[in-house]
Order: C-alpha cells, then sequence, then structure tokens
C-alpha cells in the first residue's frame, strides 16, 4: 500500500524520489507534493521536524491517511545558506505552531507563513539553540 | 438591534489558577464574545531536545519522563521504541505486558487527573476533584511500589523495563481493577447528573471533524469530533494487537464530548488491564541484555505512540555515536493547541477557561 503511494507521487511530481520507506523531493516542490497527498487520501499532516547535517538541513514531513491507516514520509534538503521551503500552514493550520516551532530553533524560514516568529524562546535572543554551531553555555 | 462595543484587549495568564500550568492566552473580546486569541508560551522551555544531543541513549530517557509530567511513562515509551527499532534490540514478551499495564494505569491516572481540574474549572471547587483523586492516589501507591516513584518514574529501559512486579503488586492491581468500575460509576453520577455540567459543557467549544484533521489534533481531542483513529488500534505497537477493546468516538466535538471520550477511555483502559494481567506470562525476564555503552548505528527513524493527549512521537537520528544527532518529539498537546482558536472564537470568556481546560494540556510537553 504504502509503496503505491509512492510510486503514484512520482509520477505526478517529477521531482520526488523513492528512498526505500520514504520519498525523498525538492524543496519547492513541496506544496505540489503535499496537496497531491491531501488529494489522495493522506489528508492528515502528521509532524515536521528538521535536523542539522552542517551544510544543510534535512527537514522530515510525515502525513497519514486515518482511514486506510497508512503513513506516508517525505523528506527535503535546504541548504545553510538559504534554508527556505514554502510553508505548509495556508492548506494545514496544523503547519502553523510547528513550522514556527522549527524557525524558533533551527532557524528555518518557511516562505508564505503569515506569522513566523518566535514560538517558544523570547523575541530578543540571538541565534537558533538547535543548531550544531550554537555555542552551549552550560 | 445589536450593540456593539469597542474591542478590548484581556491578557490572562501565565500566572492564573486554572491555567494548566504557565501559559498566558491574550484575548480580544468584543463585549463577552471572544473575537481571537493567541496563546503565549514557552515559560517551561528546557530545550529538553537540545539536551538530549548532549546526554547518552540511556541518560535521555529520564529527559522524556520530563515532558510531560502527568503521563511519564507513555513519554518514555515512544523514545525507548525508536531506540529499538534502530539498534535492534529485541524486547521480551512480558516485559511488553508490563509496559502495557503500566502505561495504561498512567493513562487513567492522566484522565482523572484532566477530569477532575476540569470541574475545577467549571466552579466545582475541589469536590470532584479530590473524589477521583482517591483512586488516583490507590494507582499512584501502585506505580510508587513497581518503580519507587511517585513522578517521574523512569520505568522503561531499552530492550524492557527498569523493575519486575513485585509479589504484592499483581494481586493489589486485581483488587483496584475489580472496584474501580464502582467508582466509575459514581464520578459518572457526579458528572452526567449534575444540571451545571451538562448546561456549561454540552455544545460549547464545537470542533467540526474537518477542522480536527486540519489542525492535525489527536486524541481525545481529535475522537470527541467524531474521527475513529486510535494508534493502539489502527497502528498497532508493543502487544496492543492481543488485546480487545473499543475506542470511544464522540458526536459533536463539545467539551462535553472530550470529558465523555476521557471517562470512556478509562473504562477500556480497564479492560486492557485485565486482559494484559491473564495473558502476562511468568517468569522473571522483564530486560534483554544491552550493552552499557550503547552505539547504535547510523540511521533515523520515527515512532508513535498513543499517549493521554493523543499521538506522541520521537523522531530520532544518530550518527553511529552513543548520543542521539537528533531527537525531535511530537508534543500532541502542542499541536492540539493549534486548535484553541477555532475552538475559542465567538464564544463566551467565562467559558474559554473550560474550552482550554479541555484540551487537556501540560506545559511541559507543550514547551519541552
Amino acid at each position: 500500500m504504502t509503496k503505491k503511494i509512492y510510486e503514484e507521487l512520482q509520477e505526478n511530481c517529477e521531482c520526488a524520489r523513492i528512498c526505500g520507506d520514504y520519498a525523498e523531493i525538492v524543496p519547492d516542490s513541496l506544496p505540489d507534493c503535499a496537496l497531491f497527498l491531501k488529494d489522495n487520501g493522506y489528508d492528515y499532516l502528521d509532524m515536521i521536524t528538521a535536523s542539522d547535517h552542517i551544510d544543510e538541513f534535512i527537514l522530515t514531513y510525515t502525513f497519514k491517511n486515518l482511514k486506510d491507516k497508512d503513513d506516508v514520509m517525505l523528506r527535503a534538503s535546504v541548504s545553510r545558506e538559504n534554508p527556505e521551503i514554502p510553508s505548509l500552514s495556508n492548506i494545514w493550520i496544523g503547519a502553523d505552531f510547528q513550522e514556527r516551532e522549527l524557525y524558533d530553533l533551527m532557524g528555518i524560514i518557511f516562505t508564505g507563513h503569515n506569522n513566523l516568529k518566535r514560538i517558544v524562546l523570547w523575541d530578543g535572543f540571538e541565534g537558533h539553540p538547535q543548531r550544531k554551531d550554537y555555542k552551549n553555555v552550560a | 438591534m445589536s450593540l456593539r462595543t469597542e474591542e478590548f484587549v484581556v491578557n490572562v495568564g501565565p500566572q492564573h489558577p486554572s491555567t494548566h500550568g504557565v501559559f498566558r492566552m491574550r484575548f480580544t473580546l468584543d463585549g463577552e464574545i471572544v473575537k481571537d486569541v493567541e496563546p503565549i508560551f514557552g515559560y517551561l522551555h528546557r530545550g529538553v531536545e537540545k539536551l538530549m544531543e548532549m546526554r547518552t541513549y540511556k541518560q535521555g530517557i529520564p529527559m522524556t519522563d520530563r515532558l510531560d509530567y502527568v503521563s511519564a511513562i507513555n513519554n518514555n515509551w515512544p523514545y525507548v521504541l525508536a531506540v529499538e527499532e534502530l539498534a535492534g534490540i529485541s524486547v521480551p514478551q512480558r516485559a511488553e505486558f508490563m509496559r502495557v499495564i503500566m502505561s495504561e494505569m498512567q493513562r487513567i491516572s492522566s484522565h482523572i487527573l484532566a477530569v477532575g481540574s476540569q470541574m475545577n474549572d467549571m466552579g466545582s471547587f475541589y469536590t470532584v476533584f479530590m473524589y477521583m483523586f482517591r483512586e488516583r492516589e490507590k494507582l499512584t501507591d501502585l506505580m510508587e511500589m513497581v518503580t519507587g516513584q511517585r513522578m517521574m518514574y523512569n520505568y522503561m529501559r531499552f530492550g524492557g523495563v527498569s523493575m519486575d512486579f513485585p509479589a504484592e503488586f499483581v494481586p493489589q492491581l486485581k483488587k483496584f481493577i475489580k472496584v474501580f468500575p464502582k467508582y466509575m460509576a459514581e464520578y459518572e453520577d457526579m458528572l452526567y447528573d449534575n444540571e451545571i455540567f451538562l448546561a456549561r459543557t454540552k455544545g460549547v467549544g464545537c470542533f467540526k471533524p474537518e477542522d480536527a484533521i486540519n489542525i492535525s489534533t489527536s486524541g481525545p481531542v481529535l475522537r470527541s469530533t467524531g474521527v475513529d483513529y486510535d494508534l493502539r488500534r489502527d497502528k498497532p505497537y508493543s502487544v496492543y494487537d492481543k488485546f480487545e477493546f473499543d475506542v470511544p468516538v464522540g458526536k459533536n466535538g463539545d467539551v462535553y464530548d472530550r470529558v465523555w471520550v476521557r471517562m470512556e477511555e478509562m473504562k477500556q483502559s480497564v479492560r486492557i488491564i485485565e486482559q494484559a494481567l491473564d495473558m502476562m506470562p511468568g517468569g522473571n525476564r522483564f530486560c534483554s541484555k544491552v550493552p552499557v555503552a550503547l552505539h547504535i548505528p547510523e540511521g533515523f527513524t520515527y515512532k508513535e505512540i498513543e499517549s493521554p493527549r493523543g499521538m506522541l512521537g520521537c523522531y530520532l537520528e544518530s550518527d553511529g555515536s552513543d548520543k542521539p544527532y537528533r531527537c525531535h518529539f511530537r508534543a500532541p498537546a502542542f499541536i492540539n493547541l493549534t486548535a484553541l482558536k477555532t475552538m475559542l472564537v465567538g464564544q463566551k470568556l467565562a467559558d474559554a477557561i473550560i474550552i482550554f481546560g479541555s484540551v487537556d494540556l501540560s506545559m511541559g510537553e507543550v514547551d519541552r
């Protein structure tokens, strides 16, 4: 089941590439891929996270199909110099806080997000602590 | 003729008796009606995800307890599952049942706190709460018997659990399980026969299933709207596929349904514990042998469990060392909080505290 949706995704969004149990996509194609998944029953945005790989950030998105009880995982990498990816908050309200959290802690810019500001740290905070090059005080 | 008054801003919190933790809401009001709400949080941010990158895998377990301090055992689980998958550690059957029993006990005690404090918010100051805490105390005692702790149990380990059940535990738990349904009936009398409870919760804070899915809510908030999804049944982890239990689903998605779903879930947890006690294999194996300095091969995984608040996930990435490279928690309460605006706009300010309470947050998990 999971396999099939990845193949369909690859057919419909040329920029998707299947890597085992997830699909790798180009950052700019994220809204297209997400909308394709949404139209095919994967209408539940489960989780967004990112990890710092020094020269790039890898973003991981998981989606769920609540009816067929299935999951899909998408990964996209953005460069460190220009960590930008289109926001999903216009499609899923649920992406709002998660994207703000990633902006706050990881410093990823979600373009198109209409309220991208710090969420757990205060406004005057400097730097993004979840990055690997952040200087730890403690 | 409708009167319009000038909009004004009211600040609630961060220190307020009924915000369940340090949490601030900025309401924009038109008379009594909420026009907009902005949740402001982060007062309890400890940077758990960053701290875990500086500790070894095993040192990370007590950190997960402190995420959601009302359901510590459930919070151990996704992290432990993720490490077990990446490192290829197997868990003895008996330990799986022990995990299920303890986490279902934790679910009951977490829901008791949720429903009890819900009544507190409604003005029944500590009456129902104290009746419910009478049984929660017994549960806490039972869990203390096993783990030696009353709040931060630090119970799960990679490949099993930290301690075996003591000899007196199972008979005591059986006794508790036998009398608990009687107490449940007592709570139900206190809630559903209470005119004030019904008047203040029915049709308040309504929430449509489309919205619930769009906002990525999970747990009782999602199920109260009529969406039938529970990870324990739909994507079973551990030994949940062996048990027979129902997933209670609400109709209207109002505060009443959220309380009702929690009450019903407690009954289902009792059923699961009963079956687990019967099916639990004998012997004394409660943990498989795991190297002290655990190095995990490169890779990443994402594991989810159904915590009392919803889907709790752990994204774990390893670079081959003895410390996690990246550890992220999908905190259900954090995402359920996004729904606050949808639930609150158009409601009266007096109901705002009840609606906020019905989401059942624990700030430790929201801020992390």
